[in-house]
Parts: structure tokens; C-alpha cells; sequence
């Protein structure tokens, strides 16, 4: 009854695996659908699928290797089973990618949504895992999409080790229904949000180059993926004494950056523009607003708590900030990334320690929110789902 | 609120094609509509400060503010007290999860009929035609909520007698409703009235000729409510009038372009270029991606503009439409104003949340 609501992409039983982290045969499969990506010239097109090519290069996961290459013997928990997001078409080939490379079988649940991207990348890997060499590959990974349904929840959190959740509080709790076997785990992946703190001193102090360099990098940071991405910022706290000179500065010059760079379709445009518009309306506690062409909105935000309010394609609150303490009032949970300009990173060690709340998984230097690396929302995703053997 | 309506009153008697040039007069008749609504409707008030708009008397249309269209579906948009509204209109939301609501009051909602009246005319000519409806008999609620396809259907229902819907309950078509309309009717001129959609469905796709000949040459079509529908199967505009030409020999079609939001101020398609063209009640600007204002041949999004609505905050919008304006006050039929097509949809975004490529 169950098997006539799941539609198997590739593979339909699975079995146990527990490999070598980082084993040869993960990473050639993985590269090898890097290869055959290069091939297609749609790739070149979505600036998504291009990434993800550079990402799964060899090179690029070798180099990820070295730092795992001196622990102790480690191999794959077993399977995990990945709920991947139903709005996001190429999140399950990282979570997939992890999984593997840690060493597991996965069975990999795909968005229920069609998208393009998707299916280039599916068709891709099909292709690959059909080869001889990556038999064992093919008996062990089967990726699936189904509908909404507890019984097939279920069914799959019984085969799995480990299972990982991305999506928003409601997917999440829904997914939980489904109990997990005794000595199985789960890693989630909820909704999260980032933003940036500038030293408004520091930043007076540098000359235009290097101010340019600032404004790029959060232009970078937060356009790179149209605020999107759960690493862009929406808000940025201004450290130290408010200076409005300097702070229109910066969002002027990101306006400009925008004008020459981004890469708005029409529709992005409009759900810009849509999106500012019914903030005006919904939203209370916005002031001195400020629109640089439709390039760039601004506004202050006046409340304490800014969990409910999100920017779009290039729309951004403020704040204003006398000491790194004050974030404490904003910060929940949901805070992922903090990107920064012009603060020491002790200062943020003692901050983290001393902070009443467990967001912040990342403090990183503005211009640098979409750097890879496998450390996702705190997790080293190897060493989360991998264990090690204690041989003696 | 008063002064305003007496400047449209005056509109009402003058030629509706006739005004070369007509942006100035056009400027200052939505410089006045666009105060009265910051005066009148807080939401509008708010959307405007938020954008930073400062009312400055100075010359330039594409200056004025404009809506989104979305925001008439989450917000309730009202310029005038609540009690005065009479209908409201809902978009037919097939598309999309929610619906848009405009609230009409008396004067708004008589503006709204004058104006069609006076634009279907100018095509129809003044006598009132049998009307064959390409869709069922809708049954009117209770309430006065009146979704778009209803209100077409009546709206454009007092510009024919003799009503005949080509469709049963089921949607299926009635050949005997047929048979007896053109016995009737079809040997004048008759009026055909539909949505696109519906009309290729049932008049081109289903409609079984062999056994039910008939020569529709008296009939005019007008039809409208878009393409969205008939995009995925591609048939152009050429493509729709050719079949109908081949299939009922019908050479008269004519399609119209309307929001439910500017209900009235239609533009109808000029039948010597096929183009869409703006009315003394309506005009109409193309932008790019950066919200600038495109030149002519050259395609965006299409923002449309009314002289009617007074009582709620839709004169100025942008729509999710794509078009380009072809030219101006030149077409050989002699009509003045703005000559446009609309190619469709703006193609919908992928909705990525959070990727998390890092």
C-alpha cells in the first residue's frame, strides 16, 4: 500500500552500510557527477547548479578531507534518512552528499515541488550511479519524494540511524511524529536568520578602497542568494556612536553596487516591491525609511525582538547599538550568523560564553557568510554522522 | 471627494479616444486622486510615507506612486467609510491561494458602469445585442461579494438582451440553447460574450461542428480575462481570431485587457492594429527590472492607471503582466492614446528559502 505513494527516483530497497569517512568510492561518485554536470551547458545558466559543481569537484572535497584525516577510525552510523526542504531544489544533494561522505547509506527524501534544477541534477546522478564501479553505491542510496504522510515517515525513520530535518518549525514537529528507534538520533535544520554588526568607528577610520571592500562583502553576503539563504543578513547593528553621515554612506554604496551587480529577474523584483509594501502596512515600529531606487530599503526597527520581521532582494533594518551586550535583547534562537566589521573576535568569545541564549552558530568577517565548509548550524556534519570505533 | 468626482462627471461627456497628448490632463487628474486617497485610506497613507513619497505638483506620471498588485489581496483597502461600500469585488484567485477584495461604494461602482458602457460602445455601436454568454448561469450569493468572472458576465450583460448561456450547470454545451439563439438572433449582428479560456475551451476546442454547422458571420466576440491559461498550449491572439474565422466564420473578435482592480477603464483591442489602447479614463507605463520607465518596443512589466477608483486606493498599479507599448495617438483608426500588447505573466520564482550553500 505505502510503496504506491512513494515515488522512487533511483533505487528502491536499501541496504546497511558503514564505510571509512571520506572513503575513495564516496568521493570518485561524487566528483564524477561534478564531471558530468560540467557537461551541461544548462549549468551554466543557473548560478545554483554551478556552485554545486565546484562544490562536489574532488579537489574541493579532498581539501575538506585533510582535517579529518588524523582522527581517530571512523566509520558511517549506518543509514540516515534526510528530509530535505520542500522550497529549496538542490539542498538534498549537500545533505545527501554529507551523509555519504561520512560514510552511511541514505535514503533521501527530494522536495515534493518540481523544479528544474532538480531534475538536471537527478537525471545526473542516475546517470553515474548506473555505471558498473558504483554498484555498491546504488544498493545503498535510494532517493525518493512523496507527498506529506506519517505512515511513510514512519517507515523510513524505522530503517534509519540517523535522521536529519530541514524545513520550518511545522515540517519539523510534523516529521517528530514519527518516533525514532532506540539508539537513533536526529539532526534539524529549522528556519533561521543571520545578521551584521559594524563598528561605525572603525569604519570612519578606513580609507574608500577598503570601505568599498566592506560594502561588497556584505553586498556579497546578502545578495548572493536574494536574503534568502538562512546565512544572509537582514538586520545590521550599528556599534558605537551613531553617525548618520557614514551609515548613509554604506547603504548608499550598496545601492550603487546593487545597480551594477545584482541579478534581479522581473519576478524578484516584484516580490521586492511587494514585500516592502506590505511591511509598510503590517509591520509596526519601522522608521526613517529610506529607498535608494529600489535598490536598497532601509529602516530602522525600533522593536527589541526582531524575530518576525525579514527583508527581501535587498531590503534591511537597522539598529543601534552601544556595546556587543545590547545584542543580547535581539538574539533568540533563530539567529544563525553573525557577520561583523571592525570588533576583535575575543570580544565575541567572551560574548558567546556569557550570551543568555543558544543562537549564533557562526561569527564570521563580513564577506565571508557563503564560504563552504561542512560546519552547518554548529554541526560538524562528518563528524555528526559518523562515530568513531574505539580499537584498542 | 466631491471636486474630484465632478472633474470625472465632465470627463464622462467628451469623446473617450479623442485627447491627443493627454498626459497633462491625465497628471493632474491622478495628482488629485492620489492625494484624496492618502487623505482617506491610513493603509494607502502608510504605504506612501514608507516609500518616502512627497507630493511635488510637478509634471511627470511615472513619478506618481504605484501599488503592487498583491497588496489587495492581504489587506483590506479602503478610502471610504465602511458603511458606504456596496459591493465588493473578489478576483477569481484560480491562481493564486488568496483572492483580491475591492470595496466599491455607490459612486464608484456607477463610475465603474458608465465608463464601461461608454468603452464597449465605441466597439458595439449604441444598441443593446443578443447576447450569446460562452459560460453556465452563476446563481448570485446572498452576500454582495461578486467574484471577477461574475462580475464580467454582469457587467458586461446590460450591453446585450436577450441573454442565452452556452453552457448547462455542468459546463457542458447546450447545442439546443445554441440551435435556437441562432435561428433567433444570427441572421444580425449578435454579440458574443466570454473569458478567453473558456471560449478556447469550449468554442474552439470542443465545439462539435460537423453536426451543428452554423454561420456565425453576424456575431462579434469579445472576449477577455486573459491568456494565463492558454499560455502552456501557445496560441497567440492570430492563432485564436484564425480558428474562429475558419471554424464559425466569425470575423469580428476582439479582445479586452482589465483588472478587477480598475474594473471600468478596460482597454479594449483596436480592430485596424490589434493592439490594446488606452482610454481618457486610463493609461498606462512599461517598466524594467529597476522599476525605470521603458521606452516603446521595448518589454516589462505593465503598470495600468484609472481615473475611476475613488473608493478604495486602485488607481495606480503594478500589475504581474509583461507588455510593451507599440506607439502613440498614430493608429489609422483615429483613436488617440497608447497602443500596447500584453505577452503574459511574469514568469514565477522559484521560491529557494533557505539553501544553505555554504
Amino acid at each position: 500500500m505505502l510503496d504506491k505513494k512513494i515515488n522512487y527516483l533511483i533505487g528502491r530497497k536499501i541496504s546497511h552500510s558503514q564505510n571509512l569517512i571520506f572513503n575513495d568510492l564516496a568521493i570518485n561518485f561524487l566528483s564524477d557527477v561534478s564531471n558530468e554536470l560540467r557537461k551541461n551547458k544548462i549549468v551554466l545558466q543557473s548560478p545554483d547548479l554551478f556552485f554545486l559543481m565546484i562544490w562536489s569537484m574532488k579537489k574541493n572535497l579532498i581539501s575538506h578531507y585533510e582535517k579529518y584525516k588524523k582522527s581517530a577510525f571512523r566509520i558511517g552510523q549506518g543509514i540516515v534518512f534526510h528530509i530535505c526542504p520542500s522550497n529549496v531544489p538542490l539542498n538534498f544533494f549537500y545533505s545527501f552528499s554529507f551523509g555519504l561522505l561520512a560514510g552511511n547509506s541514505n535514503i533521501v527524501k527530494l522536495p515534493s515541488k518540481s523544479y528544474v534544477e532538480t531534475n538536471i541534477l537527478i537525471n545526473v546522478i542516475k546517470k553515474i550511479i548506473n555505471q558498473k564501479k558504483y554498484i555498491k553505491i546504488k544498493k545503498t542510496n535510494i532517493f525518493v519524494k512523496y507527498e506529506k504522510n506519517k505512515s511513510i515517515n514512519d517507515f523510513f525513520t524505522n530503517k534509519c540511524d540517523v535522521r536529519i530535518i530541514w524545513g520550518g518549525d511545522k515540517t519539523i514537529n510534523e516529521v517528530r511524529e514519527s518516533s525514532l528507534n532506540v539508539k537513533s538520533y536526529e539532526l534539524t535544520f529549522p528556519d533561521r536568520y543571520s545578521l551584521a554588526i559594524i563598528n561605525i568607528k572603525k569604519l570612519k577610520e578606513i580609507n574608500t578602497n577598503e570601505f568599498k571592500k566592506i560594502v561588497k562583502g556584505f553586498f556579497y553576503d546578502s545578495f548572493t542568494m536574494k536574503q534568502q539563504a538562512c546565512n544572509s543578513p537582514h538586520f545590521v547593528f550599528w556599534l558605537g556612536k551613531k553617525d548618520p553621515k557614514i551609515i548613509e554612506k554604506f547603504w548608499s554604496t550598496l545601492a550603487e553596487i546593487a545597480k551594477k551587480q545584482s541579478n534581479f529577474s522581473l519576478i524578484d523584483l516584484v516580490d521586492k516591491y511587494n514585500h516592502i509594501c506590505n511591511q509598510f502596512l503590517t509591520i509596526e515600529n519601522l522608521e526613517n525609511f529610506k529607498n535608494y531606487n529600489n535598490f536598497v530599503y532601509v529602516a530602522d526597527y525600533k522593536k527589541n525582538y526582531i524575530d518576525d520581521i525579514r527583508g527581501l532582494n535587498g531590503i534591511f533594518y537597522q539598529k543601534y547599538i552601544n556595546n556587543l551586550t545590547s545584542l543580547n535583547k535581539s538574539i533568540t534562537t533563530k539567529c544563525q550568523t553573525i557577520t561583523y566589521f571592525g570588533i576583535h573576535k575575543e570580544n565575541f568569545k567572551k560574548f558567546i560564553i556569557n550570551k543568555k541564549t543558544a543562537g549564533i552558530d557562526r561569527v564570521i568577517p563580513i564577506g565571508k557568510s557563503m564560504d563552504t565548509n561542512f560546519i552547518w548550524d554548529g554541526f560538524d556534519m562528518i563528524k555528526s554522522l559518523s562515530k568513531i570505533v574505539d580499537i584498542q | 471627494m466631491k471636486k474630484y468626482n465632478q472633474k470625472l462627471n465632465h470627463l464622462f461627456k467628451r469623446d473617450l479616444y479623442s485627447m491627443k497628448n493627454k498626459e497633462r490632463f491625465f497628471f493632474k487628474a491622478m495628482f488629485d486622486l492620489t492625494k484624496l486617497h492618502y487623505l482617506n485610506c491610513k493603509s494607502y497613507k502608510k504605504i506612501l510615507d514608507g516609500l518616502a513619497y512627497k507630493f511635488k505638483n510637478k509634471f511627470y506620471l511615472s513619478e506618481l506612486p504605484y501599488l503592487p498588485i498583491r497588496v489587495f489581496k492581504n489587506n483590506k483597502l479602503l478610502s471610504v467609510a465602511k458603511k458606504n461600500i456596496i459591493k465588493i469585488l473578489r478576483s477569481s484567485g484560480t491562481t493564486g491561494i488568496s483572492t483580491s477584495k475591492i470595496y466599491l461604494d455607490r459612486i464608484n461602482s456607477y463610475n465603474q458602469i458608465k465608463t464601461l458602457n461608454k468603452i464597449v460602445k465605441s466597439t458595439l455601436g449604441n444598441d443593446r445585442l443578443p447576447m450569446l454568454i460562452i459560460d453556465k448561469k452563476f446563481s448570485l450569493n446572498n452576500d454582495n461579494e461578486i467574484n471577477a468572472r461574475i462580475a464580467a458576465i454582469n457587467g458586461f450583460g446590460i450591453f446585450g438582451k436577450n441573454h442565452t448561456y452556452l453552457l448547462n450547470d455542468k459546463e457542458e454545451i447546450n447545442y439546443k440553447e445554441f440551435k435556437t439563439f441562432i435561428k433567433k438572433y444570427g441572421s444580425s449582428k449578435f454579440l458574443i460574450f466570454g473569458f478567453t479560456g473558456v471560449v478556447y475551451e469550449n468554442l474552439i476546442r470542443k465545439f462539435d461542428i460537423k453536426k451543428n454547422h452554423y454561420n456565425l458571420s453576424n456575431g462579434i466576440i469579445l472576449h477577455g480575462g486573459g491568456w494565463k491559461k492558454l499560455e502552456q498550449i501557445k496560441i497567440s491572439n492570430d492563432k485564436f481570431k484564425s480558428i474562429l474565422f475558419k471554424k464559425f466564420n466569425i470575423k469580428n473578435v476582439v479582445n479586452y485587457y482589465g483588472l478587477i482592480e480598475q474594473t471600468g477603464s478596460i482597454f479594449l483591442e483596436c480592430s485596424k492594429c490589434s493592439r490594446f489602447v488606452t482610454s481618457e479614463f486610463s493609461n498606462i507605463i512599461i517598466r524594467d527590472k529597476n522599476l525605470e520607465v521603458c521606452k516603446n518596443n521595448e518589454s516589462g512589466m505593465i503598470q495600468t492607471m484609472s481615473l475611476l477608483p475613488t473608493s478604495y486606493p486602485g488607481h495606480n498599479i503594478l500589475t504581474e503582466d509583461i507588455g510593451e507599448i507599440k506607439d502613440q495617438d498614430n493608429c489609422p483608426c483615429g483613436k488617440k492614446g497608447k497602443y500596447f500588447l500584453v505577452h503574459g505573466r511574469i514568469k514565477e520564482a522559484e521560491v529557494r528559502g533557505c539553501s544553505n550553500v555554504r
